[in-house]
C-alpha cells in the first residue's frame, strides 16, 4: 500500500495516462482501419481502399452493386418529403366539386350503398391520393376506375384526396380496446402471426402505427375488404410497395380473410359505439 | 446533515414513489406476455414498458443520484450547503418533467419506449418531459462542481474528501453524457413532432442516443461504487484499502464511459465497422476500473474480516458481518455485478454481439447490472441514510436483510431465464410469443419462471417501501451521525492528477471528438438516412 504523502511538485501520470490512452488509439485505428479490411479484401469485390472506406463508413465506388430489379414498380407514388408537402396543397372544395361524378358509386358522403365499392369518408388523403395514382398509372387494375381517373390532373387527385379526407367517417377515429380478446381476427389485428410472418394489421393500418398510404380499415364494406386481400392473396392486385400486402395476405387462410373483412366492417358494432 | 436533510429526503421519497409504481408495471409487463396469462392487447404493453422504462432511466436514478450527490456535499465536505433553494427548484424541475413525460404515456400517446428511437412518434410533451427532466438535473452537476470548487479554494493543498471527488466525478460525467440525447430531442425529434422538418434522420438519432446511452448506466452506478468506497469499510468494521486507488477507479470512468456508446449500434449498416471497433476496444477498458473496485473492495473487506479475527485464506469471509444490511447488500450485489459482467463482456464483443443482439440476453443483461447490483445498492445507502434523515432508527432488521435477500434472488430468477430464451433467439421488445407452437414452446417454462421471480421482486419492493416507511414513522432516538469510511493510510496531500479534473476532462474531450466526431459529421453532411416520422400515438392516423 502506497497511499502516501510524496511531494506533488511531479506529477508524472497526466503524461502516462494520455499517452497510453493515445497508444490504445492509435492500436485501435491501426487494427480497425488498416489491417482488418485488409484482412476482408475481395470480399464483396472490394479493393484494400474499398475496404479501408468500408470501415470508415464512406459508401464505396468499387463495392458490388446489385443488379437493377427488372420489371415495372408497384406504384409510381413514393413517399418522400416531396409527396408528403403536395398532400398538404389538395383543396377540399375544388375536390368536392369534382367528386360529383364520384358520388354515383361511393355515396354523397363518402359511404356507398354497395357493398363491392369502398367507403371513402374519413380515410386518410395518403391512401386516397396512392389509389387513385395507382389507377391512373395502371398499376392498379384500371378497368373500372381508369375511365374516371385518366382524365384528371395530379392536382385534382390531391384535391379528392383532401375532399374525401374531411368527410366525418361514420365508425369514429379509433378502436377501442375491446373486452375479448379471443376472437381470430383479434388475434391477427393485434399481435398478427409472427411464425407465419404475418405483422399485426394495427401496426400499419392503426391504431398502435400507423405506415403512409396505409388506409384506416375500420368500417369498410365487408366484400370490398374481402376482395382485396384475396386479390391481394392470389397476386391479381399488386400495387403494394415492397409487397408489404401481397406477403401478409399469402399467408392468411380464405377463413382469416373472411373474418377479418367482418371484422372490421363492424368495428363501430364490435367496439359498442 | 447539515441542514439538507430535508432535501435529501424529498429526493429518496420522491425516487422511492416512481420505484413503487414501476416495479408492478414491469412484473405485469413479464406475466401477460408468459404462458401464464392470455396475450393482451400490445398497445396497453407497450404503454406500461415506455412508463417503466422512462421513469427507470431518467427519473429513479437521477433523483436517488441527486439526493445521495447532496447529502455527499454535506456530510464529506463537513459544512452547510449552499443555494438550496436552486437545489430545490433542481428537484421541482425534474418532478414536472417527469410528470410531463408520463402522462402522455398514460394516455397511450407516446408508446415508444424509453429509447424513443426514431422514426417513431409520439406525443411532443412526451420528449418535452424528458427534456425537462434531464434539464432539471443539471442545476445539480452545478451545484456539485461549484461545491468541489469552492472546498479546494477555501483549503489549497488538501486532498478533495474521496466521497466528494466521485460525486463530482459522477455530475461531470452526466452532464457530458446528457448531452446526446438533449440534442436528439431538441434538434431532430420536437422540430420534427412540430412540423418544422418533414423527415428525421434515424441514423442520427440513434447516434446521438447512444452518446448518452452507455455513460448513463455509469451515472446510475456512481452512487453505487461510491457506496462500496465510503460506506462499506466503516459498515464492516474495517478500513478503506486505498483511497488512491478510488480516485483512479472513477477517473477511469469518467474517461472511458463516454467515448464508447457505438457497441449499441453493432448492427446499424450506417456507421463504418472501423469505428465501431474503435469503440468496441474502448468499451474494454471500462472493465478496468470495476475489476479495480472489485479488487479494492475485496481487500477491504478482508481487512475487517481479519480485524474480526478471521483465518487463513478464506476465514476473514466467514468472520464478516453479514448480518449488517450494507455488508449483506455488497456481497449480493458484488454476485450480480459479477454474473452481469460476464455477459457484458459478451455483449461488448463486436463479433459476439451479432448473435445476441436485440434478443431477451440484453434485457437479462441491463436488469442484472442495473436492477440488481445497482439497485440493491441504493436500497443500502438508502438503509444506511434513513436514520439520519429522520432521526429515528431503522425498524426492522429481520425484514431489510429479508427484502435483501428476496431482491437479489428475484433478480436472478428473473435475469437467468431471460439470458438463457435469449440464447434461444427469443426477441426482445415483444408484447406476444406464440408459445403454442412447437418452434416456441421449450421457452415457455423459462419465460413462466422469469414471470414469476417479477412477484418477487414486487414484494420486496413492497417489503422495502414498508420499512421505510415504518422507519419514518418510528419513536425519534439519538442517532451517530453519517461518516465515511477511512483509508488505511489517509492522503494528507495528492498529486494534481488525483485531485482535480481540468486536464482529465480535456482528455474527454479529445476522445469524445475521436471516437465520435466522424460518424456524427458523416450523418450530418451526407445526409442520406433522413425519413418521415412513423406517428404512433393512439389518435393519429394520417
Amino acid at each position: 500500500m502506497t497511499d502516501g504523502n510524496q511531494p506533488t511538485s511531479r506529477d508524472s501520470r497526466f503524461a502516462i495516462w494520455i499517452g497510453a490512452t493515445a497508444g490504445l488509439f492509435v492500436f485501435a485505428l491501426a487494427v480497425g482501419f488498416i489491417w482488418l479490411p485488409s484482412a476482408q479484401r475481395g470480399a464483396d469485390g472490394l479493393d484494400l481502399w474499398g475496404a479501408i472506406c468500408r470501415a470508415v463508413g464512406l459508401p464505396s465506388g468499387n463495392a458490388r452493386v446489385s443488379a437493377p430489379v427488372a420489371g415495372r414498380p408497384a406504384s409510381q407514388v413514393a413517399w418522400t418529403t416531396e409527396t408528403r408537402r403536395r398532400l398538404a396543397q389538395g383543396d377540399s372544395r375544388a375536390g368536392a366539386a369534382i367528386a360529383q361524378t364520384c358520388n354515383n358509386c361511393h355515396g354523397a358522403a363518402g359511404i356507398s350503398a354497395d357493398a363491392i365499392i369502398p367507403n371513402l369518408a374519413g380515410q386518410s388523403a395518403a391512401a386516397i391520393y396512392k389509389q387513385l395514382d395507382d389507377f391512373k398509372s395502371g398499376n392498379r387494375n384500371p378497368a373500372v376506375m381508369g375511365v374516371y381517373v385518366s382524365p384528371l390532373s395530379d392536382q385534382n387527385l390531391l384535391d379528392l384526396a383532401a375532399h374525401y379526407a374531411l368527410l366525418p367517417n361514420p365508425t369514429g377515429d379509433t378502436l377501442s380496446t375491446p373486452s375479448s380478446t379471443n376472437s381470430v381476427a383479434r388475434r391477427l389485428i393485434d399481435v398478427g402471426a409472427p411464425l407465419r410472418g404475418i405483422a399485426p394489421c394495427a401496426s400499419c393500418h392503426g391504431p398502435v402505427g400507423v405506415t403512409p398510404g396505409a388506409p384506416w380499415l375500420g368500417g369498410q364494406q365487408r366484400a370490398y375488404l374481402e376482395l382485396q386481400m384475396q386479390s391481394f392473396k392470389d397476386g391479381t392486385r399488386r400495387n403494394d410497395i415492397s409487397e408489404q400486402m401481397r406477403s401478409v395476405a399469402r399467408q392468411l387462410t380464405s377463413d382469416e380473410i373472411a373474418v377479418l373483412a367482418a371484422y372490421y366492417s363492424n368495428v363501430s358494432n364490435v367496439v359498442g359505439r | 446533515m447539515q441542514g439538507s436533510s430535508r432535501l435529501v429526503l424529498a429526493h429518496f421519497w420522491a425516487a422511492f414513489a416512481t420505484f413503487a409504481v414501476a416495479i408492478p408495471l414491469g412484473a405485469w409487463q413479464m406475466l401477460v406476455r408468459s404462458p401464464l396469462h392470455q396475450w393482451i392487447p400490445p398497445e396497453l404493453y407497450y404503454r406500461a414498458v415506455t412508463a417503466h422504462g422512462t421513469t427507470f432511466a431518467y427519473v429513479f436514478p437521477t433523483l436517488v443520484a441527486m439526493g445521495f450527490g447532496y447529502a455527499v456535499c454535506s456530510v464529506s465536505l463537513g459544512r452547510p450547503m449552499r443555494g438550496l433553494p436552486l437545489a430545490w427548484v433542481s428537484f421541482l424541475l425534474v418532478m414536472a418533467g417527469a410528470a410531463m413525460a408520463l402522462a402522455p404515456v398514460a394516455a397511450g400517446n407516446a408508446n415508444v419506449l424509453y429509447t424513443f428511437y426514431p422514426p417513431l412518434l409520439g406525443s411532443s410533451y412526451y420528449y418535452l418531459g424528458v427534456l425537462l427532466a434531464v434539464i432539471g438535473s443539471w442545476i445539480w452537476i452545478g451545484l456539485m462542481v461549484w461545491h468541489f470548487r469552492r472546498w479546494k479554494i477555501d483549503n489549497p493543498g488538501l486532498p478533495v474528501p474521496l466521497a466528494m471527488f466521485a460525486t463530482t466525478v459522477g455530475a461531470l460525467l452526466w452532464g457530458w453524457t446528457s448531452l446526446g440525447v438533449s440534442a436528439e430531442i431538441a434538434f431532430l425529434i420536437l422540430p420534427n413532432a412540430y412540423g418544422w422538418t418533414p423527415t428525421v434522420d434515424p441514423g442520427l438519432a440513434r447516434l446521438l442516443f447512444s452518446w448518452t446511452l452507455h455513460a448513463i448506466v455509469y451515472f446510475w452506478l456512481i452512487p453505487t461504487y461510491i457506496s462500496f468506497y465510503v460506506l462499506l469499510p466503516q459498515a464492516a468494521g474495517g478500513r478503506l484499502y486505498s483511497d488512491k486507488m478510488g480516485r483512479i477507479a472513477f477517473l477511469q470512468l469518467l474517461i472511458f464511459s463516454m467515448p464508447i456508446g457505438l457497441h449499441h449500434l453493432f448492427v446499424d449498416p450506417q456507421i463504418g465497422a472501423g469505428f465501431k471497433f474503435l469503440h468496441a476496444v474502448f468499451t474494454g477498458m471500462v472493465a478496468v476500473p470495476t475489476l479495480l473496485t472489485i479488487f479494492t473492495i475485496c481487500a477491504s473487506l478482508e481487512i475487517a474480516g481479519r480485524l474480526r479475527g478471521g483465518r487463513g485464506p478464506f476465514g476473514w469471509i466467514a468472520a464478516l458481518p453479514w448480518d449488517r444490511p450494507f455488508v449483506l447488500a455488497t456481497g449480493l450485489s458484488l454476485l450480480m455485478l459479477g454474473l452481469g459482467g460476464a455477459s457484458g463482456l459478451i455483449n461488448m464483443s463486436y463479433v459476439l454481439n451479432s448473435t445476441v443482439h436485440n434478443t431477451q440476453w440484453v434485457t437479462g443483461h441491463f436488469h442484472l447490472i442495473y436492477g440488481g447490483s445497482i439497485v440493491i445498492m441504493y436500497f443500502a445507502i438508502a438503509y444506511e441514510l434513513w436514520p439520519r434523515l429522520t432521526g429515528r432508527p431503522l425498524a426492522a432488521p429481520k425484514l431489510v436483510r429479508l427484502q435483501l435477500w428476496t431482491w437479489s434472488v428475484g433478480m436472478v430468477i428473473v435475469t437467468l431465464p431471460w439470458h438463457l430464451v435469449g440464447v434461444m433467439g427469443q426477441p426482445r421488445r415483444m408484447a406476444y410469443y406464440d408459445f403454442t407452437n412447437s418452434a416456441l414452446a421449450s421457452q415457455g417454462i423459462w419465460v413462466s419462471v422469469s414471470a414469476i421471480g417479477g412477484f418477487v421482486l414486487v414484494f420486496s419492493a413492497a417489503l422495502f417501501i414498508g420499512v421505510l416507511l415504518a422507519s419514518h414513522r418510528g419513536p425519534a432516538a439519538a442517532i451517530s451521525p453519517l461518516k465515511f469510511s477511512l483509508a488505511v493510510n489517509p492522503p494528507r496531500r495528492l498529486p494534481k492528477s488525483l485531485n482535480s479534473f481540468g486536464i482529465w476532462a480535456l482528455l474527454v474531450l479529445a476522445l469524445t471528438v475521436a471516437n465520435y466526431g466522424y460518424p456524427l459529421a458523416q450523418f450530418v453532411f451526407l445526409n442520406k438516412s433522413a425519413v418521415p416520422a412513423f406517428p404512433v400515438s393512439q389518435n393519429d392516423r394520417r
